[in-house]
This record gives structure tokens, C-alpha cells and sequence, in this order.
């Protein structure tokens, strides 16, 4: 391993530069995971949203001609998708977990199935033009870091404007202070004269909206192009993310790009060439995440009511 | 207490879960000597229904694609066909159980890690025909595997070989990638041939190697491209189905060279940059079957390769110079005469 090149400043930008790009479609998954979770509904059918968002994004997209549209029909079929959990858990109050799996292997079907009825069993050479990286002018001209945070695509630099106002929500206005009451203790918010259904539900389609840009980023930033399964697991490392930022929009940000940054690094590193087994190295950041959780997880206080369906005539 | 109980009961269920994902090691395997070991003639000659276990999905432009096409063939002759896609680990000997359930009287697992669950199932049912694309399971001695099997250990790596000749003629930065997806003994060998094939013609060639861990994830795989290129990477194989795909698309935007896999990848990139795909015909080798079982006798290990063109190098690329297509002809031809053996090697490292 050459030790010298590991620590070069070219070195850590294309590192980090890689991590950032890698932590997008989380960023996104994870921030709309934050405040459906905060309203008491988990979102384990992310990583379903997030292909439909990746597939209808790339469709739009590529019979428009215009990547934006692709990005804002992406976020749409996320949000549709989502319904059908928010109905399924919040208003007929099953089982959330058993909801988002079915519904996990439903998108998985559902999207391979349209793949092929409108693509046949060859997309992969119809390509798109991905969204290519804005230099912002003056930032990204400082060394290392401008490189690396402010040469990215505008899907980028809008997740931390998510990221950012959806923070501002939660903690700063009364709509967040709703949010809240109503995934620690429903029954006081609804005492309150909060619609406690009507929060758990647009929460939880924000976060199916916010996993279709998550989808979007695959497919309109990255590939060009659909794969079936291309989420990968990503919606489910987002899950992992929520705990481990507490619930906090701007941690989960900061999480994300951890993660991203690691995923990198074990590519460079199997790069570099190691007597290690890859596994190793493909379970680095999934080791690290757990590691993480169970050295700074000993206090983590969820959502009381988190995951608990809400019946307005019980008590 | 009982919270220490569950918190040791974690760390057993994980430490079980590392080693399981862990590999076997190296194994000796004495592949070549024992071609054709033609089990005993069963009655087993008649086919009607036909079914194919899958380990990704018929749309990944490689593997699984082209086993489909190999089944749409056995289908246009009139047989009854069925697949099943994205057959884990886990699922492997319920769905091969289920199929000789249904009455299929030809199963086929499509790649070595089926050999496993297909033996333990080949017993149960006997006068079903079993068939492998690839190897035998390499802890079973080959008189114990069950007669009614029959394995293709198929020399893709061969092909692997040529596109490291290719990758080690063609690299200027003296530095060439490999992306493999998992851990198989097939993707094993690819990636050790191919390191052996840029060896003989450039030994002073460096190659990087990343092991994806997944078929599936195009994203991660153009960020991998995108690593290798950073490190002046200048020519990339991947053997990795949907993973490459991402691969192929990081090349073709940065202009950097690839070899394609399973089939004739060039259209999926750009300019030429695809030099050459190794092929690997598996329709043929899937439909050719139908004949070998009604011939009687079905069972065993074949070794195809590079010499009955099951596996074949794509047309070369315009960016491949004619002294380069001469000479690795020229290698193509050595491998199919014999006169150049290459050995399977399935070590990790």
C-alpha cells in the first residue's frame, strides 16, 4: 500500500468529492425519514419509495427531455407510493413493519414489471444526461473544500436546503411542535385539537416525496439509467441513519456524509490492494454504523409513541 | 441479566453471519483430468418441461440475460419453460424442490453456488436432470455427486485471460482494473486469469482490484470506475451483471477503455471505448442440452471453453490497433489448440 498517497490532499478531495455524491440519495431518504419517524410512523417502506421515485424519475426524464421533470414526477410517484403505507398503517392501524416490508416487495416487483413492459428486457443503452456538477463561484475555488462541497450537482445542494428546512420546522415553528406531539403522545395532541391522523399522514408522504428525489439522484445523477433494484438496500441504511442522528435533520446530513465518505474509502482502499478478504471491506460501513451505534447509542430516546398505530376512540 | 443474555445472543447471531459470508479457502481442485466421468446410463431421456433457477434478473444485459435467451430458445422448440429470478442462498433448495414438484423433469441452476443445494435435491428426485453452469462443488469428491447432474464447468476464465492480454497491450498508464461483484468461484477465476493474462504481455502492469460485493448496484460500481480512474486506472473489466453496468457508464463518460461481459457490451458505451467483450455463449450451452439428455446417459462435468466456442471474443473495437488484434488472436488460437492451459484458479487472494 503506498502510504504517502493516502493522506494527498488530491487524495481526500476525490475521497470526500465521492462521499458526498454517495451520500445524496441518504441525505434525502434519511431527512424524510426524520419527520414522518417524528410524527410516530417508520418508514421501512423507503427503500420501496425510493424505486419507484428512481424508476418514474428516469422515465419522465428520458420522454420529456428535461431532467427537472424527471426529478418532480420521481418525487411524486414516491409520494403516491407512500400513500398506500399511510393508509395501510395510519388509518386501518396495521402493523407498520409487516406494512413497509409487503410493500418493499411490491416495488420491487412493480418496478421490475414496468421496466419491462415499456422497456422490454434492454434499457441499459438508452442513457440519459445526467445532472452535471455547478461550480459555485468563489467557494469552490478554495482549496480542498471547495472541490469537495462546492462542486457538486443541484440535487446536491438542495438536499441541504432540505436538510436545513426541515430543521427550522421542526424545532422553530408550531407546525413542527405538531409533528412532535403527535408521535410522543397522540393522545394529548388530539386533546389538543391536533388532527393527529391528518399530521401522521402528510408527514409520511413527505417522506415518501423526499425518498423520490433519494430515487431521482440515483438514476438522473448518477447511473443515467434504470437498473431494477438500484436502491440497493440505500433505504434501509437510512433507517439506520435516523437513529443514529437522534432524529435531528442536520445530524442525519452530517450521518449520511459519514456513511458516503466511508463507502468510499473501502472502494480506495480495496484500490490501493490489501491482503484483507473484501468482505471485509464491502462490510466496513455497515461495521462502522453499528460500531457507532453501540458506542454513542446508550442514551438515543426514540419518538415515545414511534411505530405504535393511533386509535382515536381507545384509551 | 436477561439484557446481557440478548446482547451475547447478538453478537453469536453476527459472528455467525461473518463467518458464513466468509470463504472456504483454498481448495486444490484436479479440474481437467477427470473430463466426461459419464455416470451410469438412467432412463431419464425424455424432456417436456424445462425450468431455470436465476440468481439476478433477465434485464442485466449479462448472466442472467443470457441464460433467458437460452431458455427462449428451449421454449421457440416447443417445450414448457419456467424461471425463477433472484434465487438467494436461502431459497435455493426450496425453489429446485418446488420445480420437481410441479413435474419439470429438467431443472437448471444458473451458476456454481446452486451445485450445493442442487446435489442435496438430485438425490431426493432421480429421475429428474439436473444442470450446472459451472463447476462442481469442490469438497465433494466427483464419484459422490449425484448422477443425474450434470456440470458445466464452463472456462470463462479463459476469456477473462484474453481480456487481460487485451487490457495489458492497450493500458498506457501501466495501470488496468477488475470489478468483480461476489465471491464465487467462477468470479474467482475470472479475476485471477484475468491479473495472469495482463501479466504475460505487460508484467511491469499494475492491476486494482475491487470485489463490489453486489450485482445489483450500478451506482456503487460507477463510483468504483470513478476510484480506479483517480489512481490512473486506464482499462477496466467488470464481471459484475448490473453493478457493471455502472462501470461501463463511468467509462464511457471519462473516455476511459473497457472490456465488456457475457455479451457484446459495445453498445452501452460510447466511441469505441468497449475494446472487446469476452462471450460467453449461454443460450447454446443451456439448449444444446435438450439433445445431450435424449442421447441418454445425461450426467457429469464438461469442460467447454475457448476450443468448442462457448466461450468467444467479440468483434474488436476501431480503438484496437491491428498489431494488437494480431497478436491476441494469435493468443485466442494457442488457447483453443491447447498448446496454452489455463488452469482455474479459484484463490481469494
Amino acid at each position: 500500500m503506498n502510504e504517502t498517497s493516502l493522506f494527498s490532499a488530491a487524495f481526500l478531495t476525490a475521497l470526500f468529492s465521492s462521499g458526498v455524491r454517495q451520500s445524496i440519495p441518504l441525505i434525502y431518504g434519511s431527512v424524510g425519514d426524520t419527520v414522518s419517524e417524528r410524527s410516530g410512523v417508520m418508514g421501512i417502506s423507503l427503500e420501496g419509495e425510493m424505486l419507484f421515485g428512481a424508476f418514474f424519475a428516469y422515465l419522465f426524464a428520458l420522454r420529456s427531455g428535461s431532467l427537472w421533470v424527471g426529478v418532480l414526477m420521481g418525487a411524486v410517484a414516491g409520494m403516491l407510493s407512500s400513500l398506500i403505507v399511510a393508509v395501510w398503517s395510519v388509518l386501518f392501524r396495521q402493523d407498520q413493519s409487516i406494512v413497509g416490508i409487503m410493500f418493499n416487495i411490491l416495488a420491487t416487483g412493480f418496478t421490475n414489471f414496468l421496466n419491462r413492459m415499456i422497456f422490454g428486457t434492454s434499457n441499459a443503452n438508452i442513457s440519459i444526461d445526467t445532472f452535471q456538477p455547478i461550480a459555485i463561484p468563489g467557494l469552490s475555488k478554495i482549496p480542498v473544500v471547495g472541490e469537495i462541497f462546492f462542486n457538486q450537482d443541484i440535487l446536491a445542494y438542495l438536499s441541504v436546503v432540505l436538510a436545513a428546512a426541515v430543521f427550522f420546522v421542526l424545532r422553530r415553528t408550531k407546525l413542527g411542535l405538531q409533528l412532535g406531539a403527535v408521535g410522543e403522545n397522540p393522545r394529548a395532541a388530539q386533546a389538543a385539537g391536533i388532527p393527529v391522523y391528518r399530521v401522521r399522514v402528510l408527514s409520511y408522504m413527505f417522506c415518501g416525496f423526499a425518498a423520490g428525489v433519494a430515487g431521482a439522484s440515483l438514476t438522473l445523477s448518477t447511473v443515467g439509467t434504470f437498473t431494477e433494484a438500484i436502491s440497493a438496500g440505500r433505504g434501509f441504511i437510512c433507517l439506520a441513519i435516523v437513529i443514529l442522528s437522534r432524529w435531528n435533520p442536520l445530524t442525519a446530513l452530517v450521518a449520511s456524509f459519514g456513511f458516503g465518505s466511508i463507502q468510499a474509502l473501502q472502494i480506495r482502499l480495496q484500490v490501493q490492494g490489501s491482503a484483507l478478504p473484501y468482505q471485509v471491506f464491502v462490510a466496513l460501513p455497515y461495521l462502522i454504523t453499528v460500531l457507532v451505534l453501540a458506542l454513542a447509542g446508550h442514551n438515543i430516546r426514540a419518538p415515545r409513541e414511534l411505530g405504535v398505530p393511533f386509535e382515536k376512540e381507545s384509551r | 441479566m436477561k439484557r446481557i443474555f440478548s446482547l451475547a445472543m447478538a453478537l453469536v447471531l453476527t459472528l455467525g453471519l461473518m463467518t458464513a459470508c466468509g470463504s472456504s479457502g483454498d481448495t486444490t481442485s484436479s479440474n481437467g483430468s477427470s473430463a466426461e466421468s459419464g455416470a451410469a446410463a438412467g432412463e431419464r431421456t425424455t424432456v417436456t418441461k424445462i425450468a431455470v433457477l436465476l440468481p439476478g434478473s433477465i434485464t442485466d444485459e449479462s448472466w442472467n440475460q443470457t441464460a433467458y435467451e437460452g431458455l427462449q430458445q428451449i421454449e421457440a422448440m416447443g417445450y414448457e419453460t419456467a424461471y425463477t429470478e433472484n434465487v438467494g442462498s436461502n431459497d435455493m433448495e426450496a425453489v429446485f424442490r418446488s420445480y420437481c414438484e410441479d413435474g419439470f423433469d429438467f431443472v437448471i441452476g444458473h451458476g456454481a453456488q446452486y451445485g450445493d443445494a442442487c446435489c442435496r435435491v438430485a438425490v431426493d428426485y432421480p429421475d429428474v436432470n439436473f444442470f450446472i453452469t459451472g463447476n462442481a462443488p469442490e469438497d465433494v469428491p466427483a464419484e459422490e455427486l449425484p448422477e443425474n447432474i450434470m456440470f458445466a464447468d464452463y472456462r470463462e476464465c479463459e476469456g477473462a485471460y484474453v481480456c487481460g492480454v487485451v487490457a495489458g497491450l492497450m493500458t498506457e498508464s501501466g495501470k488496468v482494473g477488475y470489478v468483480g461483484g461476489g465471491n464465487n468461484t467462477t468470479q474467482q477465476s475470472d479475476k485471477n486469469a484475468f491479473i495472469e493474462g495482463v501479466a504475460s504481455v505487460n508484467p511491469e502492469a499494475e492491476v486494482k482490484s475491487v470485489i463490489t460485493g453486489t450485482f445489483d448496484d450500478s451506482a456503487l460500481g460507477k463510483e468504483t470506475a470513478i476510484a480506479m480512474m483517480e489512481e490512473g486506472v486506464d482499462v477496466i473489466l467488470q464481471t459484475c451483471d448490473h453493478t457493471g453496468l455502472g462501470v461501463l457508464e463511468a467509462c464511457s463518460e471519462n473516455g476511459i477503455y473497457c472490456l465488456g461481459y457475457t455479451t457484446d457490451q459495445s453498445t452501452l458505451v460510447s466511441d469505441g471505448l468497449c475494446l472487446t467483450s469476452m462471450l460467453i455463449d449461454i443460450p447454446t450451452m443451456i439448449s444444446s442440452q435438450i439433445d445431450l439428455i435424449k442421447a441418454g446417459g445425461y450426467g457429469g462435468q464438461t469442460f467447454p471453453g475457448l476450443h468448442d466456442g462457448v466461450v468467444s471474443m467479440s468483434a474488436f473495437s476501431d480503438k484496437v490497433p491491428a498489431e494488437v488484434a494480431e497478436q491476441v488472436n494469435a493468443i485466442i488460437d494457442q488457447i483453443k489448440s491447447g498448446e496454452l492451459v489455463i488452469t482455474p484458479n479459484y484463490s481469494e487472494t
